[in-house]
């Protein structure tokens, strides 16, 4: 195959690598029909070779990768694994620590099609030198699924993503990914960059929407015309009021007081976008379901708005309870089946309310769910102040 | 002996070929024409969805499983897989529709139509012998609807009919969860009815051509498909397809797949391109061609299966024979149709890897533009509701498209977001007007009918009642 001298031809014949040499050209007679008799005959005596060779026919073979084995290699990697690399700040050079790492692999399934027929995906993070290895994937769907593809996406808010298969930039083929020993250099994040761009490149999913969701108002903002730096602007000018929920609880410190040991995702809950009234934390626990999650919702606005508010939610949440064991006034709530526990409080002086939904499986009373409100209700204290008071 | 034959010939026949990849080339299709269309505002300004294609709609699993069946068959990353509690945006959802309508691959044998025989698969053919004796595949495809058929047909849950009832309870319904899964499964259902549209820029598709589809794809010898889409699945991605044309406009849903003007997706794609199996034959070059250039010409039309495309008669008879690839053979726009080289007084057809990319670069912004026309049509219809005095006064736009015979649904919404149903009507002279009750804080109007052109439709919109 001839390889042209544009660079969209170069990127191609890379992308080409994966499909079997050779011309596309089918030898074509357009009168020349098998006639279905003779067919058939030649079918039921094949059939006896088919069968004999349908173990080694059905075997499913992946498809060709189409990145390398090692950076200095130009052996082809394996679509299967195991994947190594280490992930580093493009200005600095340093290593990037807790970047989600999102491994997937794709399957297609059936003889002569191609429909998609599952996936399996490995979700961690890197350690503190940037490192990170994605096991071997020993595992198939069955049912005849065929390995197609694999994925990687690293992800860290501050940063623009990576994907293994395509560049940011100009969503071009990734060529400089490989399967083992890779080094993946991510761009801080500018501000005259598109986030429904972005998000467009990051892809969905459970393990990612959470992360992303910050950039929701912003990316539909720019599909309504406006620009990114001037998003970026009003971002900034808007900064220094914004509410900041993540300062008043942490992952660690639901660690602590639940005792849960797996990780958490940390993002926004995405229902309302951040305002210098409300903000959100959400707390995945990464690779268990909801159960184990925690969300932690805060307003705040006006001593009376903030009644308000409360009133809102003991006549909205299931199950709620006025029970004024912290703050001013506070709530138990929990779903009609007890998978989730919820507990709310006023700080009306402060204007301040606090809204804590936490999986039973992380929670499993409400004794620990207002543990975890006792700590943030001392971070209010600290955090603001009465209304109409200085600091 | 039979049953045994029998069994084998079900487990290995091929259901039908795909067209363009699902999660990737349809994906990125849609997205693009999404992109392109003016959907975006529409949705803000007609149906109050502040977020426009990036509003979230949640579509509970429990609602939907033979939806989420599908989804949990696709890679999350691919963009088109909700979180755990059932949200993404309305453009994932309308992303997930033009990738569930490929699954089961028994779908697929739907999105076929030849403009020429004026029909889809009709399921008669058989693969290749030899190709029996390797791999066992023994036929390409069942019977199918003609694709311009499918869309209408009653047998589809995800078809035009589905589209219209999902897009009408989206405004409606009483509870806002209850709209917004609605309103998912519209997208779901328009983007079902876009993956049938884009399968029309697949030459092999509007050529009735099954060989194409028995192509090897590198992941063993039972792994066989359309080179030309994988190729556009390696070049392009979901992320990496180019962007969409203009919007093409068409008059009625069935005139985007094929019309008697020629100007049909697929009466294009039929006319423009060659597939691989549907190249000219080989045409042994007489002796009195170099003096007669049209005679050649003559010749391989004879050679054709399909009126066109035609080289023209100036075609070269020596050149780069070195050149890997052959001749060029070009349209027109310059784009390559073929390749051809002459061994030994006869002309060989072919299409190679560069020329097929080339195609694809022409081709994919062609049925983004179609696409994006189509996605306009279906939501073409919009309302100005103004509200003063406790009167709701509807009316048609002169920017938009003016309205036939049909029903006005008239739907109020409280201020938590409760929506009831208070009346219906009809427009007169283009305007109605309501009475709205105290409690309001928006008023809805859908209306159900048709176009001025007679094609069904559904309009809507909105106003602020305080």
């Amino acid at each position: 195959m001839a390889v042209d001298s544009t660079a969209h031809g170069l990127v191609y014949s890379a992308a080409l690598g994966t499909l079997p040499t050779g011309r596309f050209y089918v030898k074509v007679d357009v009168k020349a029909k098998v006639d279905p008799p003779r067919m058939r005959a030649v079918k039921s005596v094949s059939l006896v070779f088919l069968l004999g060779c349908l173990a080694g026919c059905a075997a499913s073979l992946p498809r060709p990768a189409s990145f390398r084995a090692r950076p200095d290699s130009v052996e082809r990697g394996d679509l299967r694994g195991p994947f190594s690399g280490r992930v580093l700040d493009v200005e600095s050079d340093r290593p990037v620590p807790g970047a989600l790492i999102y491994a997937s692999w794709r399957f297609v399934a059936g003889v002569g099609l191609s429909a998609p027929n599952g996936f399996r995906e490995w979700i961690g993070s890197t350690d503190a030198q940037g490192r990170y290895l994605v096991p071997e994937m020993d595992d198939s769907p069955g049912g005849g699924a065929r390995l197609a593809d694999f994925h990687l996406l690293v992800y860290k808010r501050g940063y623009v993503g990576y994907r293994s298969d395509r560049r940011f930039d100009d969503l071009g083929l990734q060529t400089e990914f490989s399967q083992e020993g890779a080094t993946i250099v991510l761009a801080r994040w500018r501000p005259e960059l598109s986030h429904a761009k972005h998000l467009r490149y990051v892809g969905g999913g459970p393990a990612l929407a959470a992360l992303t969701s910050w950039e929701l108002p912003d990316a539909v903002a720019e599909l309504s015309g406006a620009k990114p730096a001037t998003l970026a602007e009003r971002a900034n000018a808007a900064a220094g009021e914004k509410l900041d929920a993540s300062k008043l609880l942490s992952a660690a410190d639901v660690k602590l007081l639940t005792g849960f040991e797996g990780a958490f995702d940390a993002g926004e809950l995405g229902d309302e976008p951040s305002s210098a009234s409300y903000d959100t934390v959400h707390l995945q626990a990464r690779g268990k379901d909801e159960s184990y999650d925690l969300a932690l919702r805060l307003w705040r606005t006006s001593p009376d708005e903030a009644a308000k508010q409360f009133e809102r939610l003991v006549g909205e949440l299931p199950g709620a309870q006025t029970k004024n064991e912290i703050a001013d006034r506070s709530l138990r709530a929990a779903t009609p089946t007890g998978d989730i526990l919820g507990l709310a409080f006023l700080d009306a002086k402060r204007g301040v309310v606090v809204l804590i939904q936490c999986g039973a499986s992380q929670c499993r009373t409400h004794e620990t769910v207002l543990g975890i409100a006792r700590l943030i209700y001392t971070r209010v204290e600290t955090e603001y102040t009465s209304q109409g008071a200085t600091k | 002996m039979k049953r045994i034959a029998a069994l084998v010939a079900v487990t290995l026949a091929a259901a039908a070929a795909p067209a363009w990849e699902d999660d990737t080339t349809h994906a990125g299709l849609t997205e693009q024409a999404a992109l392109a269309s003016r959907l975006h505002a529409r949705l803000q300004a007609f149906f109050a969805r502040r977020g426009g294609w990036l509003e979230p709609l949640r579509l509970a699993p429990e609602r939907a499983k033979a939806l989420y069946a599908k989804l949990a068959l696709l890679e999350p990353s691919s963009g088109v897989v909700p979180d755990r509690a059932g949200r993404q945006s309305a453009l994932s959802w309308l992303l997930a529709g033009s990738v569930v309508e490929g699954m089961p691959a028994a779908r697929e044998q739907n999105h076929f139509y030849d403009p020429i025989a004026k029909r889809g698969l009709r399921g008669s053919d058989s693969a290749p012998l030899t190709l029996f004796i390797q791999t066992g595949i023994s036929a390409v495809g069942g019977a199918g609807v003609p694709a311009p058929d499918w869309i209408v047909a009653k047998e589809n849950d995800l078809g035009v009919a589905r589209f219209w009832l999902e897009l009408e309870r989206s405004v409606v319904a009483p509870g806002p969860a209850e709209r917004d899964e609605h309103l998912a499964m519209a997208f779901v259902s328009a983007g079902a009815m876009l993956h049938v549209l884009e399968d029309m820029g697949a030459p092999a598709r509007t050529r009735g051509d099954l060989d194409e589809f028995l192509l090897p794809l590198g992941g063993g010898p039972r792994d066989r498909g359309s080179r030309f889409e994988r190729l556009a699945a390696l070049v392009f991605g979901r992320l990496g397809v180019p962007p969409a044309g203009p919007a093409v406009e068409r008059k009625g849903l069935r005139d985007y797949f094929t019309a008697a003007d020629g100007q049909g997706l697929a009466d294009l794609t039929n006319a423009t391109w060659y597939s691989s199996g549907t190249l000219p034959a080989d045409v042994i070059v007489p002796v009195s061609a170099r003096s007669h250039p049209g005679e050649i010409a003559g010749l391989i039309a004879k050679a054709s299966r399909y009126p066109a495309p035609r080289p023209g008669k100036d075609l070269p008879l020596a050149g780069d024979s070195a050149s890997p690839d052959g001749l060029v053979v070009r349209g027109e726009d310059g784009v390559c149709r073929a390749n051809y080289r002459i061994d030994d007084g006869t002309i060989h057809f072919s299409i190679s890897d560069d020329c097929a990319a080339a195609q694809l670069r022409a081709i994919l912004p062609q049925v983004g533009g179609y696409a994006a026309g189509f996605l306009e049509h279906l939501f073409r219809g919009g309302l100005a509701v103004i509200v003063e005095s406790g009167t709701a006064r509807v009316s048609v736009p002169k920017s938009e498209l003016q309205l036939g015979a049909g029903q006005l649904t008239f739907v109020v919404e409280d201020a938590t977001g409760q929506r009831k149903v208070v009346g219906t009507g009809e427009l007169r002279d283009g305007t109605a007007n309501l009475n709205v009750p105290a409690d309001a804080a928006r008023v809805f109007v859908v209306f159900r009918g048709v176009d001025s052109n007679g094609e069904s439709l559904i309009a809507v919109g909105s106003g602020a009642a305080k």
